[in-house]
């Protein structure tokens, strides 16, 4: 007999009860973290009005997310890339015009794998160290340290942050289209039935200039995301070494399913103005 | 003078201090005894803002610091240095730069030579060489860096500072030079200090006064001789725990 069947109508009453609790709950903490995330980012934005304060920060941030990501930005491109043509050619052989292996490379990189997977890498790269960089200054009293010195720990750790993300994400993303389709175009003619004057053909056909920039407008917003989410989490970091583990995985964890959100949501509006 | 008035705390349903009222007066050092977690350190931060009160006011120096503005607020932490229980000094600063730090709250306007100059005589005073200004706090010793962090607390010349549990995690010779520092800053620099600390010992060579924190509340306060004579049961819980007393808890 299903278990249901023997429960009484006052423990059907509680497994309602803890439902709606739980959905309670649930609601409360996103509408939590979203009031918090809007007091940060207000605050974010009037910091910013005074570069004089973050101007050293600021290049410090930007040389280690922009040129230390460039090895591993590279790498995943490139792979990405011939991925893709390679994935496209075995589709595309004796059923359409191979030319369109180019146009699906560029299509595919310019305006998803190029941006999205740089974004994804970097997640953890860029948004789990600063999670965990700022969870320690938490944990060990350094941003406590900060104030008592009279310093504004938004000005002097978040706006740095947020604002070389914002600013290098775009960049890496340029570097990611052309190592994307470069990569995809040497997969191609070493190992499809492919020119590179098809393959190049194929790439002028798709190429427009809207995708590109949508690109880089993508990029900046997931710059900014990944950045904002590590520094609002590494913040509320709480209880010593095993606070800072949570802390970095929920960076990860809440990183990734924002960038996943933008590029639905960005998609759409690609859909609209494209 | 640093004036607490009756400052509640608490976080989520634990009651951390209840309708606290402490006077500190001008000169001195004052210990802040308690048993862990009764909420030293929380009281201690809300001399200097780092905590609000739920209720009650923290005047320093005529000012209110419920309610100040961030202006406000940073001209008392520029009277008022605080000395972190870890350290807590910035990892990637130099000992120089950290001590900089503390010298101006808008940053540091003096002229680098000035900068320079007043690195090494606070270095100088908390008994380090002045080569230690280009080394990072981690090739540092847990000593040393306490006592850059008590050169970062009056690098502005501050006139009050707090010490939370500075000789924690210390052995006895580097919790013995770090009271010696406190009681030789008290004489060459004339601040006013408080001092968290279990350290009785130590903590009776440096403090004039002495308050009790217990069960959220000021206990018992007096002078060190008061406090050492006093019958007081909540002292005499403190001071000579026993199994009847630790029973009882």
């Amino acid at each position: 007999m299903p278990e249901t069947a023997t429960q009484t109508p006052q423990e059907r009453g509680n497994i309602l009860i803890n439902l709606v609790t739980a959905l309670g709950t649930g609601v409360a903490t996103v509408l939590y973290h979203a009031a918090g995330s809007a007091r940060l980012a207000g605050h974010m934005v009037i910091s910013a009005a005074r570069p004089r304060r973050y101007w050293k920060a600021l290049l410090v941030q930007m040389y280690d997310m922009g040129i230390s990501s460039i090895p591993v930005v590279v790498l995943v491109a490139a792979l990405s890339g011939a991925v893709t043509s390679q994935q496209s050619g075995y589709q595309f052989t004796g059923t359409v015009p191979i030319w369109v292996v180019g146009s699906v490379v560029a299509a595919s990189v310019l305006t998803e794998l190029g941006p999205l997977v740089t974004a994804l890498v970097l997640v953890g790269r860029i948004g789990a160290r600063i999670g965990a960089e700022l969870g320690t200054m938490v944990v060990t009293e350094q941003v406590d340290a900060l104030r008592a010195v009279g310093r504004d720990p938004v000005e002097q750790l978040v706006v740095p942050r947020v604002l070389a993300g914002t600013l290098m994400l775009p960049p890496l993303v340029v570097l990611a289209d052309f190592i994307g389709i470069g990569a995809g175009w040497l997969g191609a003619i070493i190992t499809l039935p492919i020119t590179s004057a098809e393959f190049v053909y194929g790439v002028r056909t798709y190429f427009h200039d809207f995708a590109l920039w949508f690109g880089l407008i993508k990029a900046a917003i997931f710059g900014a995301t990944i950045t904002f989410i590590g520094c609002y989490v590494g913040l509320r970091a709480s209880g010593g070494a095993e606070g800072v583990g949570r802390t970095t995985t929920s960076v990860v964890v809440a990183g990734t399913v924002a960038i996943m959100f933008w590029d639905a949501v960005l998609a759409r509006l690609l859909k609209a103005f494209g | 003078m640093i004036d607490i008035l009756g400052v509640s705390k608490s976080f989520g349903d634990k009651v951390i201090l209840d309708e606290v009222s402490l006077r500190v007066p001008e000169g001195g050092t004052t210990a802040l005894f308690g048993p862990s977690g009764t909420g030293k350190s929380v009281m201690i931060k809300h001399i200097i803002g780092l905590i609000e009160p739920d209720q009650g006011d923290v005047i320093v120096d005529g000012v209110s610091i419920t309610g100040a503005n961030r202006r406000e607020l940073n001209q008392v932490r520029q009277r008022v240095g605080y000395v972190f229980q870890g350290a807590a000094l910035f990892d990637s600063l130099t000992v120089g730069e950290n001590i900089q730090l503390g010298m101006d709250i808008d940053g540091c306007r003096h002229a680098k030579t000035e900068c320079e100059m007043r690195v090494a005589e606070c270095l100088r005073l908390v008994n380090l060489d002045p080569e230690v200004a280009g080394l990072y706090p981690i090739e540092l010793s847990g000593g040393m860096q306490k006592r850059v962090a008590i050169a970062r607390a009056f690098s502005g010349h501050q006139r009050y500072l707090l010490y939370d549990e500075p000789t924690t995690g210390l052995d006895p010779e580097n919790a013995f030079i770090i009271t010696n520092l406190i009681e030789h800053l008290q004489e060459e620099i004339g601040v006013t200090s408080i001092m968290v600390t279990h350290d009785l010992e130590n903590a009776f060579r440096v403090a004039d006064r002495v308050a009790l924190l217990y069960g959220g509340k000021i206990c018992y306060e007096g002078t060190v001789d008061e406090f050492r004579e006093s019958g007081d049961p909540n002292v005499q819980r403190f001071v000579n725990p026993s199994k009847d007393t630790v029973s009882e808890l």
